[in-house]
C-alpha cells in the first residue's frame, strides 16, 4: 500500500519532468545557453580536447584514410603502418589543440560547440558546417576563428617536421589543414544531429 | 631575568590580535542563519527579493572595477545614490534567480536584480570588464547586487561549512539541501581563504550577525568537479535531476551532488531535515519560479527547462520527506 502511494507520488513529478522536456528540448545545450568561458573551463576543455574520445576518433579516422590511400608510402601497410599513421595524427592533434587553445586564450575566443537550437534541416546544417571556422566572444557574438585557423595551420606545418620524404611538402600541409577542418565539420554535424546517447560521446 | 621571561610568556598567552578581540565581542551577539520566510509574492519574484521599488534605477555611474574573484565585476552608483556590484557573463542568471529562491526560503542573501540593458556614465579604463561594455558605455545582460549600507559586510569573517555555530541544526541542513537543489557546486568557504570564500557574515543594524552563503553564481548547471561542472546550463541541470536524490539509507538521505567540500554539503542530512524544509519549499509555486527565471534573464526555453527540473527536484524532496523512501 505504502509502496503504491510512493510510486504514484513519484510518477507525477517524473511525468511532469518528461512532459516538460517533450514540449521543449532540454536535452542539449544550445547557442542561447552560451555563457562566456572561464579560465578553469578553458583548462578543462583543453584536457578534454587532448584526451577525449574525439581525439582518438580524429586520429583513427585520418589514419584509416591515409592507410587506404597508402600515404605516406614509406610507412607501409598492416598494423605497423596503421600505428605509425595513428601516432602521426595523434601527435598533430596534440600540437594543433595546444596552439589553438593558446591562441584562443590570448584572443578571448571560444571554440566550443553549442547546438544551434534552430529549426529546419538547412539552417542546422549550415550552422554545423560553418561552426569549425567560427568562434564566440564574451558577448556571445561569432566571428571567424583566428585561433582555430592559426592552430590548425600551425599544426599542419609542424607536422611536416617528422613526415617522410614523399609527403614532406607544403602541399601535404594544405591537405592536412583541409582534412582537419573536414573532420571537424563532420564532428559538428554529428553533434548537431546525433541522438542524445551519442552526443555524450561527442561532447 | 627569569621574571622578565615569565612576564613575556604571560603576555604572549594573553595577547590577542584586534581581529581576535572583535571575534570575542561578536561571539556574544546573536548569530542568525535563517529567519522564518515571508511570502515574496509573484511581484517580488518578478522584480527581486527586495521588491520592485529597490530595483536599480538608471543612469548608472561607474565607480570602479573590482579585480578580485574570477569574474569581471564593477561597482556603480544608481540614480538614487545606491551602490551596486555589477557582474556579467555566466553568473548573471544563477545569481539573479537564486537570490530570490534563497530569500524565499528564509536564508540571508543580498538582493540581486537582472538588468537586460543599460548604459554606464563615465566608464573609465576597464580591464576584465571591457569585453562586456561597449565604447559608448552601454551594456547588456548584467546582474546588479545591492550593497546595502545597513548590512555591514564583516571582513575576515568567512566561515566553514564543516565547523560553524549552526552545525547539526535543521536550518543549516536546509541550506545544504538548497545548495544541492540549485546545483551550486562552488561551496568555497574559509578553507579556501577569506578572499575567495563564498561564506560570510553581515552585521544588521540591530547588531545581529547574519551568516550568509552569498555567492550563487555557480548554480543552475551540472554539479561536479572541474571536468564535469557547468553553470547557467539548463540542459545539464535537467539531465542531473533524476540523480538529485539517490536513495535513503536508514534515516540519512543520499544525494547525487558533487562539488567543492561535497562531504560537508551532502553528508548527514536526515529525513527529519527534509521534513523541516519541505513545507517551505511547498510554498513556492511553479508560477513564482517561472516569474523569477524570466525576470532573471532566462529565455522561454530555459525557463521551461529550469522550472520543470526544479519542480521535479522539489517534488522528490517532498515525496521522500513524506514517505521516507525513494525510487527513481
Amino acid at each position: 500500500m505504502i509502496a503504491r502511494a510512493v510510486v504514484i507520488a513519484l510518477a507525477v513529478p517524473i511525468s511532469l519532468l518528461y512532459a516538460q522536456a517533450a514540449s521543449v528540448d532540454c536535452s542539449r545545450r544550445t547557442a542561447e545557453d552560451y555563457v562566456p568561458i572561464t579560465r578553469t573551463e578553458r583548462a578543462a576543455n583543453y584536457v578534454r580536447s587532448l584526451t577525449g574520445p574525439h581525439a582518438y576518433l580524429y586520429a583513427g579516422v585520418l589514419a584509416g584514410y591515409d592507410q587506404w590511400r597508402n600515404r605516406p608510402k614509406e610507412w607501409g601497410q598492416g598494423s605497423l603502418g596503421f600505428e605509425r599513421r595513428f601516432g602521426n595524427d595523434f601527435a598533430t592533434h596534440i600540437v594543433t589543440t595546444t596552439l589553438q587553445h593558446g591562441f584562443a586564450l590570448g584572443l578571448g575566443e571560444d571554440n566550443r560547440y553549442f547546438s544551434s537550437g534552430a529549426h529546419g534541416f538547412g539552417r542546422r546544417l549550415a550552422y554545423a558546417l560553418t561552426s569549425p571556422l567560427l568562434a564566440r566572444h564574451a558577448d556571445g557574438s561569432r566571428s571567424v576563428s583566428i585561433s582555430a585557423l592559426g592552430g590548425v595551420a600551425g599544426g599542419s606545418l609542424i607536422e611536416q617536421v617528422w613526415q617522410p620524404r614523399s609527403t614532406s611538402r607544403m602541399g601535404n600541409a594544405a591537405r592536412s589543414f583541409g582534412l582537419t577542418f573536414a573532420f571537424r565539420a563532420g564532428l559538428d554535424f554529428a553533434r548537431e544531429f546525433a541522438p542524445r546517447a551519442a552526443r555524450a560521446f561527442l561532447r | 631575568m627569569k621574571r622578565l621571561l615569565l612576564g613575556l610568556l604571560a603576555l604572549s598567552v594573553t595577547a590577542q590580535s584586534p581581529q581576535d578581540a572583535d571575534r570575542a565581542v561578536e561571539a556574544v551577539r546573536p548569530a542568525v542563519l535563517w529567519r522564518a520566510p515571508r511570502d515574496l509574492g509573484t511581484e517580488n519574484w518578478s522584480c527581486g527579493s527586495a521588491g520592485c521599488a529597490a530595483a536599480p534605477a538608471p543612469p548608472f555611474y561607474f565607480l570602479q572595477e573590482d579585480m578580485e574573484g574570477t569574474f569581471p565585476k564593477l561597482t556603480v552608483k544608481d540614480a538614487h545614490g545606491r551602490s551596486w556590484s555589477v557582474k556579467f557573463g555566466g553568473k548573471v542568471i544563477p545569481e539573479s534567480f537564486c537570490s530570490r529562491f534563497v530569500a524565499a526560503l528564509g536564508y540571508i542573501v543580498e538582493p540581486s536584480y537582472y538588468v537586460a540593458a543599460g548604459r554606464l556614465v563615465d566608464a573609465g579604463h576597464l580591464h576584465r570588464a571591457r569585453h562586456f561594455i561597449h565604447a559608448d558605455g552601454s551594456f547588456e545582460r548584467a546582474r546588479f547586487q545591492l550593497r546595502d549600507p545597513k548590512m555591514e559586510f564583516l571582513k575576515n569573517h568567512a566561515w566553514s561549512l564543516a565547523d560553524n555555530p549552526f552545525r547539526g541544526s535543521r536550518e543549516f541542513a536546509g541550506l545544504r539541501v538548497v545548495m544541492m537543489l540549485l546545483s551550486n557546486w562552488d561551496a568555497k568557504d574559509v578553507r579556501e581563504g577569506e578572499k575567495t570564500a563564498n561564506t560570510g557574515v553581515f552585521r544588521a543594524p540591530d547588531g545581529e550577525l547574519l551568516y550568509s552563503f552569498f555567492d550563487w553564481g555557480s548554480a543552475l548547471g551540472r554539479w561536479g568537479k572541474v571536468m564535469r561542472r557547468t553553470r547557467s546550463d539548463c540542459s545539464g541541470f535537467t539531465r542531473d535531476s533524476p540523480h538529485f536524490i539517490n536513495g535513503v539509507r536508514g534515516n540519512v538521505v543520499e544525494w547525487g551532488y558533487s562539488g567543492k567540500h561535497e562531504d560537508d554539503v551532502r553528508g548527514g542530512i536526515t529525513l527529519d531535515d527534509l521534513r523541516w524544509l519541505a513545507p517551505y519549499l511547498e510554498r513556492i509555486t511553479g508560477e513564482e519560479i517561472r516569474a523569477g527565471l524570466e525576470a532573471s534573464g532566462a529565455t522561454q526555453r530555459q525557463t521551461a527547462c529550469w522550472a520543470g527540473a526544479l519542480e521535479y527536484r522539489i517534488r522528490a524532496i517532498e515525496a521522500v520527506a513524506r514517505t521516507g523512501r525513494y525510487w527513481r
